[in-house]
């Protein structure tokens, strides 16, 4: 057993709306004993509008996060490309940026002396469900499921975090494991519509119509993502008639790794998945 | 929701002294808007590129050439979600996500109406709930929100549908150190409020 110890940021999402994601990251991780001591005092990382108004606060809200981990002597892992990207710019910001060293060490009293890593689950787990001790960790299979992998905005980040590796084909990873069915569609790296969900939600019905139809039209049952917000928008703003279940990855590798909890993970879903995943899985 | 900005009254020349503008634009971003040569891969990609009213390369031609008032006004700084696709594109590595970022910031501080007032008001209540707990409470800010819009009963299945499952938290929860947190916006607020000085809707 090689165990990782690493910091956790849960953030604003998967403290509220996405709870059952949270419940989900802490079985799977658990399981393949990635050891997570959530942050003390964490603070919104800065990606909600925070850094669409103050970017440089928004910075130093990162930091305080940033500071923390650092304190515990440990990376920090999230759950939530926008909180990934937040602290990953700040993070690189407080490294190398003289103004927001000097400007944060007025604030906070902290400078960022190591080159603390913000690791996503996602670069984590394609690796660790191939090391030894883990391979044969999986109790249930998905095998029957057909699905369409949902990154969003995962897949996108400012030029200067390129040295972070992309997660294209880490959900394909994971689900390969659990023996679902990848469907191929271009739709991978779509927007969701991020928070014009709310503010314009006229424009983001028919982005969400779009993806659903695609995913349909590529023949899967239902769609995965890898963030809690994109699932969300999906489940919120597509129409009746497009409606297909969304899933969370995480979640589907906790019910593969034996989590009981499942059916209220699936209970909290706007778009109800138990009647496919009963029908599909029944007997398994 | 009345529309205080025709989007085809842009400035023609230059407001004042070009450069300042465009160096206030990269201090704030931390980007070297200059690298920028037009080659518009940024807004291929840009999936509001529809209902904007200029094209995100044409918003910082604008920032070059220190058209300043122009490039504040537009609705695409409001329209733009900071998705990155842009910015994962551009060949001289401009994250175009964070100059719109700044403009933003730029016209709040200016006091120029948002074209695109729902979206504005978002921000101004997602900032309002992070400034007081630290953290986001979503059903706070949402219901500020949908009052200010005067849009209550908009989404009201949806939005009770994500209470009764436990997806929308009635108590807040807060940052403990509430000092430290006062100084992180005390310093951002002693230079010049974020929201204040634009309360004219
Ligand atoms: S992709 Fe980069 S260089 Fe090309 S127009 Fe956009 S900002 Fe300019
Ligand atoms: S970051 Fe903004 S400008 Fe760039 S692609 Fe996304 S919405 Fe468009």
């Amino acid at each position: 057993m090689n165990a990782i110890d690493l910091a956790y940021y849960p953030g604003c999402t998967l403290s509220s709306t996405a709870r059952e994601i949270d419940a989900a990251v802490h079985y799977v991780c658990r399981a393949l004993d990635i050891h997570l001591t959530a942050l003390p005092d964490w603070n919104c990382c800065g990606s909600s509008s925070v850094h669409a108004v103050r970017p440089q606060l928004a910075v130093s809200l990162a930091a305080r996060n940033l500071f923390q981990a650092q304190s515990m002597g440990r990376d920090l892992m999230v759950m939530c490309a926008g909180c990934a990207n937040r602290l990953r710019v700040a993070a690189n910001q407080l490294r190398h940026d003289d103004t927001s060293r000097r400007v944060n060490r007025e604030i906070l009293g902290a400078t960022l002396d190591r080159d603390l890593h913000v690791f996503h689950l996602m670069d984590l787990l394609p690796h660790r469900l191939k090391e030894k001790p883990y391979v044969g960790a999986l109790q249930r299979s998905l095998k029957g499921l057909r699905y369409v992998p949902y990154y969003g905005c995962l897949l996108a980040a400012p030029p200067e975090l390129k040295h972070y590796p992309k997660l294209h084909g880490s959900m394909e990873a994971v689900m390969g494991r659990l023996g679902a069915e990848t469907r191929p569609w271009g739709y991978q790296a779509k927007c969701c519509g991020a928070f014009l969900s709310v503010a314009r939600p006229d424009i983001v019905a028919p982005m969400v119509d779009d993806i659903m139809d695609q995913a349909r039209l590529a023949g899967a049952d239902c769609v995965v993502t890898a963030c809690a917000m994109c699932q969300l928008n999906l489940e919120l703003r597509c129409q009746a008639d497009k409606r297909m279940p969304v899933f969370s990855v995480v979640e589907l590798l906790a019910y593969g790794l034996g989590a009981s909890a499942w059916p209220d993970w699936f209970k909290k879903h706007l778009i109800d998945p138990l009647p496919l995943f009963r029908g599909k899985l029944s007997g398994r | 929701m009345t529309d205080p900005i025709d989007p085809m009254e842009i400035d023609v020349k230059p407001d004042g002294d070009a450069d300042r503008f465009l160096n206030i634009v990269n201090h704030i971003s931390r980007q070297n808007i200059s690298l920028c040569w037009q080659c518009l891969c940024c807004s291929g990609g840009c999936p509001f590129a529809v209902h904007m009213d200029l094209l995100p390369n044409k918003v910082i031609r604008l920032v070059q050439l220190g058209y300043g008032r122009a490039a504040l006004r537009c609705r695409t700084i409001w329209l733009c979600v900071g998705c990155h696709t842009c910015s994962s594109q551009c060949p001289n590595s401009i994250d175009v996500a964070a100059i719109m970022d700044a403009l933003r910031q730029l016209a709040i501080r200016e006091g120029i109406a948002a074209p695109e007032m729902d979206i504005y008001r978002f921000h101004k209540f997602i900032y309002a709930s992070v400034e007081r707990h630290g953290r986001l409470n979503k059903l706070e800010a949402m219901v500020h929100f949908k009052l200010g819009a005067g849009k209550i009963f908009s989404d009201l299945a949806p939005g009770l549908k994500m209470l009764t499952r436990g997806k929308l938290e009635l108590l807040s929860q807060k940052v403990a150190d509430r000092d430290e947190l006062g100084r992180v916006f005390a310093h951002y607020n002693r230079k010049r409020r974020s929201f204040d000085t634009h309360e004219r809707d």
